[in-house]
């Protein structure tokens, strides 16, 4: 037997999908462990194997292939315990990086902060000020060398970092996406005189013009990279001494795996490679449903997170925020706010009224009904006081659900507001829903799409309690929760899916009409380079694909928007001007077409290639067709519908007891494990022979 | 009101500054729907709350993704609202805040104005730059959009971006040279440019005619009116979905709670009045005139009433609109007194029927503040928007330093001018290009009680605004930068100290018939210290023509200053005539930055030596100024230190002027109340009040007139208010000096003042 296997290493848990070569799955957690991630890692392996009925060793060498998702970049940010980092950089320019074009204050904070000027701060920067030299070097907008780069300075520069214990080197100049000729240079006098430290250029980890941004991408690049490089190695060590034999692929956050090799180049593309592999599995799932157009959504403790996934494909997203800090990269585009079931509710005095979040009852406290001495209502008090969770339910070990412990905080809240506490409960979740549907509006309309042409995949611990009330106020058709066990490890499951990527881009600035052949050698070479890349990866010619990109805008704008190439690329000028009209086509979508401007120059801003290699995986269907909904059925219990204004006695079913084809009316409620999908009147819910669960609006 | 002559129609938006009245007279053909539900629940109430502050968020996003004005991108240098259907703000976005004051204006006059002739009809829209009708200077152009539900207006969607080029002398439309308002751009009252959805093509065309730049403004109203559109639509869906009485009923209590959170803010503020003096030097190219300008605040109860009485009169293109000076003061109170509100500023201005406004604005017609028609405003963007935000955030400051519960949130001055450099010529593309370089946007942050200011920190009045990438506009321009970096000792000394500003050196590259059109100096110190601190700095523009720049880059150097070149020095004039500009030419600027709160030889040494290894300040700074000493390993040295600030305040003690006062000590006498930062207001149980000093405890004297004629004070000249000041005769023929005010017990610097010499001593606050 052979298996691909996906392991998550989130937050929490460390999460870990085996799949067989008939398609069957199986799962495992095991808790993750900050201190040492590898013994978390082999713990999950080990609980796999188990369930397989094999030791460990004897498991690990039958994989196939092993993908793996990792916080351990978000972790070393969050905690900041990333390396002590040094930068070099053009002469004139160090304090760039600290002045982050005045945008730290407010970098990735909701609306809620932006005014609060004398409440909120600028991060501490990730390098010291005394730990950024600069030398003497320059280059033009051209790519033209006006000051050759003084090879002396940068070597007394990587001295006098070492000196002040320097374990981390960005290189980052001004226009080196243009010319790396400078980087490339100081980057190899840096390994020349400190071979064991871990070097970075900026035009390595992100070849796009703007320097805060690059220079911020590759100054955590630097920050995470050592810690991330070692744990990648001692991790793939491990597993060939166990007897593994092909490369531990990682995933990263632009989608697709990539080997440690690849990931140690920039270990940036792991941040946030958890949630993105979450994406890959909606991407996978809706393959395998036939659904082209999936808004994938993801509510947990603090957050929901969307992505969009349209044609099939995921969107793109270039400058990014992480510790109010900008950066760019590639990575799939998913777009959060806070609200999740630990939001916080509380009373606006102004108004004299009810809010949610931003704020999070966290892990702990937690919501009040943890009974861990949360005294703040929240969503999932809410939940639980209107039946939507179990009172008594238990999430993972130590929490169990107490609803008098809600009631109590909802009471409380009530009375400020000259409201019931079912009233205040209801309300909660009617202010989260649509703050959620308001986030999927925006995020479909501002893409030039209707809403209500998608699917939505729900997920994460408190999604499926709410998705049938969110997609509802949105116009979708149908929600499909994740089948059998798979939804809570929803990510690990993504990565064993994930085909192999690489993504390769280049800056053009080219001005239309073009010469298409030089578009053409730029999109050749990016081919050849990230398709060798995959290639090493033993996929074959066929199973390699090329998606290409370029970006367009008006003369002008700084705002570009992406289209595909034509699919026989761009062999004459005709083939350009139809390549255009697509970007026409799509900023008229977008803007209508009273937003265009004829007359106004148009530029091809960059190209973009990702290589793709499919790795043909396909899924198996559960078993259980001879299961009845009576074998399901759990004790019915008091459950609140808006629909019906009042508390009404409402059947519980337990979802993995469910057979596929068996239709089921709202209102109901199915229990998962961790979570619950809400079936509301006039909804009603099937299971499919995936296992997933759909409920129809 | 003393100015309020002939009722309403006296400030009419023609001859002087529009200033509607309580009522609004529109023609019965345009009819407002007004009907609101009697009861929204908390719930519902939050959902739509929700959505409308979203749906103007998405107006944002929308323009700057599709305009193509540099500063409107760079600088968010553009707003996004929704108002009533009489124009009352519902929300006002996180862009630039001093547009506050004229967005509910140009809708009002709009309907007053416009309703009969030409009507106004669903699918319209208004383009207005016309600065007596509601406009800071002519480059911020509105675009105003009707909302109608029922054939009805239900509410407006507006936006204002600023423009790259509208017209005027000057490339970039900031006219220094401008003696009047015929030689600023074009002012186009509101006309009608979007008529039933259709753009007007030749008012279009009429308004692109003026420019320098007519597909930028093209690409520009497009990105206006999808913005508009996706407001309208969005807010037709609310309606549809809950009803325009639920939806209105909605508007009306973001009104009122905003106003609540205002008056519930206004009740932990003692009742007074605050002044603040600036002066503004030299008022069109070729003056060598200083001009006075006050703003004074006066807060009773609920009310907070803003005058501009004191206030020279107009003068040539130094004046700010109406419009801009309302707005500076909305925008700062906006952000420093109600953050929580997120925009919805309704509280500030909405006349909530029987009620009167919170926020009075009484100016005096014909002053710089206030000019009537005719008076050149153009380069208003520059010099007077940035004072009159700096007054505003100067007295807010003041007043919230009064306050026992909002003390802390007190923040210090921002640059009270923008620092910049306008380059004009042909690009390296062959292309007409007008650089106006926005670096100021990475800007400087204040001092609060307890924290210091911080450089590169936006400008608080354009929360989310941000700075430049040097190689986004050395892909544009003819430019390339030589250094941007934070602007060492800077920042304006105190207890808690001001950020720092930047300094900003490029060559101009690969352009031809470049010259500098606009660069900013200045000699008198506009950017006040609290409470004792010292002013933020000053700007400057200097030149260095015919330089050795390319030899030495040549040679393997980026000179990083002009002391490393060769060449002929140029320092630049307040409002000067365009500079031409060679390849060879060094050009250096800076951004100003922000005041220091409290007496520097008050500020933790510490704090001092940590500033010293950042690079905040220099070894020589932290001794001059903040009387701290270091070893010579950079460690603080606390004998030393101790023995410097002694010196210090024997030196202020021997050169100070003191008052024929003899003090004595209080301790534990009556109730205390913090006056900024080391100067207290004492009741004694008796009810006598009078001045001390929290430092030593001295009786100042009694609190019946001016403080700071209790305290002893020096005359100092003007180079003492900060690192960069000289003299400021380099720009102005009046003498001018800068007072600081001591106790005369134990020399702890109490306040300070920039003054004309012979000018009264300036009382800057009253309590009632």
């Amino acid at each position: 037997m052979s298996y691909q296997v996906g392991v998550d290493i989130g937050g929490t848990f460390t999460d870990c999908v085996a799949i067989d070569s008939g398609g069957n799955l199986v799962i495992a957690k095991a808790p993750t462990t900050p201190k040492d991630f590898n013994q978390g890692f082999f713990e999950g392996l080990a609980i796999l194997a188990k369930k397989l009925g094999r030791e460990l060793p004897g498991f690990v060498a039958e994989v196939d292939t092993m993908v793996l998702s990792t916080t351990i970049a978000t972790n070393i940010m969050i905690e900041l315990q990333g390396a002590k980092t040094g930068l070099i950089t053009t002469r004139g320019h160090k304090d760039g990086l600290l002045m982050q074009r005045g945008m730290g204050r407010t970098a990735g904070l909701p609306v809620e902060q932006l005014f609060a000027v004398t409440t909120t701060r600028k991060p501490e920067p990730l390098v010291d000020y005394n730990m950024i030299v600069e030398v003497d070097e320059r280059i033009d907008y051209a790519g033209r060398v006006v000051v050759p780069l003084q090879e002396a300075q940068v070597e007394d520069a990587v001295r006098q970092l070492v000196g002040r214990g320097c374990q981390a080197i960005a290189v980052a100049f001004l226009w080196s996406f243009k010319n790396p000729q400078h980087e490339l240079a100081a980057k190899e006098i840096v390994q020349g005189i400190a071979p064991h430290l871990f070097v970075t250029s900026s035009h390595e980890v992100s070849p796009r013009m703007g320097e805060y941004e690059r220079y911020s991408a590759s100054v955590i690049n630097a920050y995470i990279g050592p810690k991330v490089s070692r744990y990648l190695s001692e991790c793939e060590n491990k597993l060939h001494a166990m007897g593994y034999k092909s490369n531990l692929l990682i995933m990263q956050c632009g989608g697709g795996a990539v080997s440690v090799g690849q990931a140690q180049v920039v270990p940036l593309m792991t941040l946030d490679s958890g949630p993105v592999a979450g994406i890959t599995a909606s991407q996978f799932l809706a393959r395998q449903l036939n659904h082209s157009h999936v808004i994938a959504t993801d509510m947990g403790g603090t957050s929901f997170d969307v992505g969009i996934i349209a044609d099939g494909k995921t969107a793109v997203k270039n400058v990014n925020v992480i510790n109010q800090f900008h950066y760019t990269i590639p990575k799939v585009d998913i777009e959060s706010i806070g609200s999740g079931g630990g939001s916080v509710a509380w009373v606006d005095r102004a108004s004299g009224s009810l809010r949610v979040g931003p704020q999070s009852a966290g892990a702990f406290p937690g919501p009040a009904c943890y009974g861990r001495g949360g005294t703040q209502a929240t969503v999932t008090d809410a939940n639980v006081f209107l039946g939507y969770i179990r009172d008594g339910a238990t999430f993972g070990e130590s929490i169990t659900v107490n609803r008098a412990l809600a009631a109590q905080v909802l009471t409380e809240l009530g009375h400020q507001l000259n409201l019931s506490a079912t009233e205040v409960a209801q309300g909660i979740l009617t202010i989260s829903n649509a703050r959620m549907a308001d986030l999927l509006h925006r995020e479909t309309i501002a893409r030039g799409y209707d809403p209500r042409d998608f699917v939505i995949f729900s997920y994460g611990g408190a999604g499926p309690l709410h998705a049938g009330s969110y997609a509802r106020a949105l116009g979708a058709q149908w929600v499909v929760v994740p089948g059998g066990d798979t939804a809570s490890v929803w990510s690990a499951f993504g990565a064993a899916f994930a085909d192999f990527k690489e993504i390769t881009e280049r800056e053009l600035l080219l001005t239309v009409p073009f010469d298409h052949e030089a578009v053409n050698q730029a999109f050749d070479e990016l081919e050849s380079k990230a398709g060798a890349v995959v290639q090493k990866q033993g996929i074959a010619a066929d199973d390699l694909v090329f998606h290409n990109y370029g970006k367009f805008r008006y003369q002008g704008q700084t705002h570009e928007v992406e289209v595909s190439l034509p699919e026989d690329g761009l062999s004459s000028s005709d083939a350009v001007s139809a390549w255009v009209q697509r970007f026409e086509d799509s900023y008229a979508r977008l803007y209508g077409h009273g937003a265009q401007v004829l007359g106004v120059g148009i530029e091809l801003v960059s190209v973009r290639s990702e290589a793709v290699g499919n790795r043909n995986l396909a899924l198996g269907g559960i078993d259980g067709a001879h299961k009845s909904s009576a074998d399901a059925r759990l004790k019915a219990r008091e459950v609140y519908w808006q629909e019906y204004q009042r508390f009404v006695v409402t059947d519980v079913f337990d979802g993995l007891q469910i057979g596929p084809g068996v239709d089921f009316e709202g209102p109901c409620i199915v229990e998962l494990p961790d979570t619950g999908i809400v079936v509301h009147p006039g909804q009603s819910f099937h299971r499919d022979p995936l296992g997933n669960f759909i409920l129809t609006l | 009101m003393a100015t309020v002559i002939g009722g309403t129609r006296y400030w009419n938006g023609v001859e002087r500054s529009y200033i509607p009245g309580d009522q609004l007279y529109i023609h019965p053909s345009v009819q407002l729907h007004s009907e609101e539900a009697d009861h929204v629940d908390p719930i519902t109430f939050e959902v739509i709350r929700h959505a409308l502050q979203n749906i103007n968020l998405e107006h944002g996003k929308t323009i700057e993704k599709l305009a193509v004005s540099p500063i409107t991108l760079e600088t968010r240098d553009f707003q996004t609202v929704i108002l009533t259907e009489d124009a009352d703000f519902v929300f006002f976005g996180p862009h630039l805040q001093y547009m506050s004051g004229m967005m509910d204006l140009m809708v009002k006059w709009t309907l007053e104005n416009r309703s009969e002739d030409p009507g106004i009809f669903e699918g319209d829209m208004f383009l207005q730059n016309d600065p007596w009708v509601g406009t800071a200077h002519q480059p911020d152009v509105g675009l105003l959009c009707p909302v109608f539900v029922e054939g009805k207006i239900f509410c407006w969607v507006a936006n204002a971006m600023h423009q790259a080029d509208v017209g005027g002398t000057t490339p970039g439309s900031f006219c220094p040279d401008a003696t009047d308002v015929f030689h600023d751009p074009p002012c186009f009252p509101p006309i009608k440019i979007v008529e039933r959805g259709r753009v007007v093509r030749q008012v279009e065309d009429l308004y692109k005619r003026q420019s320098r730049l007519p597909v930028a403004l093209s690409l520009d109203l497009r990105a206006g009116v999808a913005g508009n559109h996706v407001g309208k639509d969005r807010i037709l869906e609310l309606v549809e979905r809950y009803g325009a009485a639920v939806v209105k009923a909605v508007m009306r209590r973001i009104i009122r709670a905003s106003e609540v959170a205002l008056v519930q803010r206004l009740e932990l503020i003692p009742d007074g009045t605050w002044r603040e003096r600036a002066y503004q030097e030299v008022a069109v190219t070729g003056d060598r005139g200083v001009y006075q300008w006050m703003m004074t605040l006066t807060k009773r109860g609920d009310q907070l009433i803003f005058r501009n009485e004191g206030t020279d009169p107009q003068k040539g293109s130094a004046n700010l609109p109406f419009a801009g000076w309302r707005g500076a003061i909305l925008g700062v109170l906006n952000v420093l007194m109600l953050p929580e509100q997120m925009g919805a500023l309704g509280g500030f201005t909405a006349f909530l029927g029987g009620v009167a406004r919170h926020c009075i604005f009484e100016p005096t017609p014909g002053t710089m503040t206030c000019p009537d028609f005719g008076a050149a405003v153009s380069p208003a963007g520059i010099y007077a928007t940035e004072l009159a935000i700096a007054m505003a955030n100067a007295l807010v400051a003041k007043m919230l330093s009064c306050s026992e519960a909002l003390h802390d949130y007190a923040l210090t001055t921002g640059p009270a001018q923008w620092g910049s450099t306008l380059l004009a010529g042909l690009d390296q593309y062959g292309k007409p290009a007008i650089v106006t370089l926005t670096d100021q946007m990475i800007g400087t942050r204040g001092a609060t009680p307890k924290t210091d200011g911080v450089a590169g920190d936006g400008s608080f009045w354009i929360p989310e605004g941000r700075g430049p990438n040097v190689e986004y506009y050395e892909s544009i321009w003819p430019v390339l930068y030589l250094y941007r970096r934070e602007h060492i000792n800077s920042g304006g000394a105190g207890r808690t100290r001001g950020g720092n500003g930047g300094l900003v050196g490029y060559v101009p590259y690969d352009g031809s018939y470049l010259a500098v059109a606009v660069a900013t100096a200045e000699g008198v110190p506009k950017t006040s210290g609290i409470a004792g601190g010292y002013p933020g700095s000053c700007n400057t523009s200097r030149i260095l023509h015919n330089s050795s720049v390319r030899q030495t880059m040549a040679e393997g150097r980026v000179p990083q200053s002009f002391e490393e070149l060769s060449g002929l020095l140029e320092l630049c004039a307040n409002k000067g005539l365009p500079i031409p500009v060679g390849l060879s030419d060094v050009v250096e600027w800076n951004w100003g930055s922000s005041a220091g709160f409290g007496d520097p030889i008050l500020r933790d040494p510490t704090r001092v030596v940590e500033d010293v290894r950042k690079g905040i300040i220099t070894e020589p700074f932290a001794q001059a100024v903040y009387g701290v000493a270091l070893t010579r390993d950079g460690e603080l040295d606390p004998v030393e230190t101790k023995n410097r600030r002694s010196a210090i305040r024997q030196e202020r003690l021997d050169r100070a002027a003191k008052p024929l006062v003899t003090s004595s000590r209080f301790y534990d006498r009556g109730d205390l109340r913090i006056l900024g930062d080391q100067l207290v207001l004492v009741t004694e149980p008796n009810g006598d009040k009078f001045y001390g000093c929290n430092q030593c405890h001295a009786v100042l004297g009694p609190a019946t007139g001016n403080v700071k004629e209790l305290l002893s004070r020096w005359n100092a000249p003007i180079a003492q208010a900060g690192y960069y000041y000289g003299d400021p005769a380099r720009f102005v023929d009046v003498p001018m000096e800068f007072r600081e005010f001591y106790c005369p017990e134990c020399a702890v610097l109490l306040a300070n003042e920039v003054a004309r010499q012979g000018d009264p001593v300036l009382q800057e606050f009253e309590l009632d």
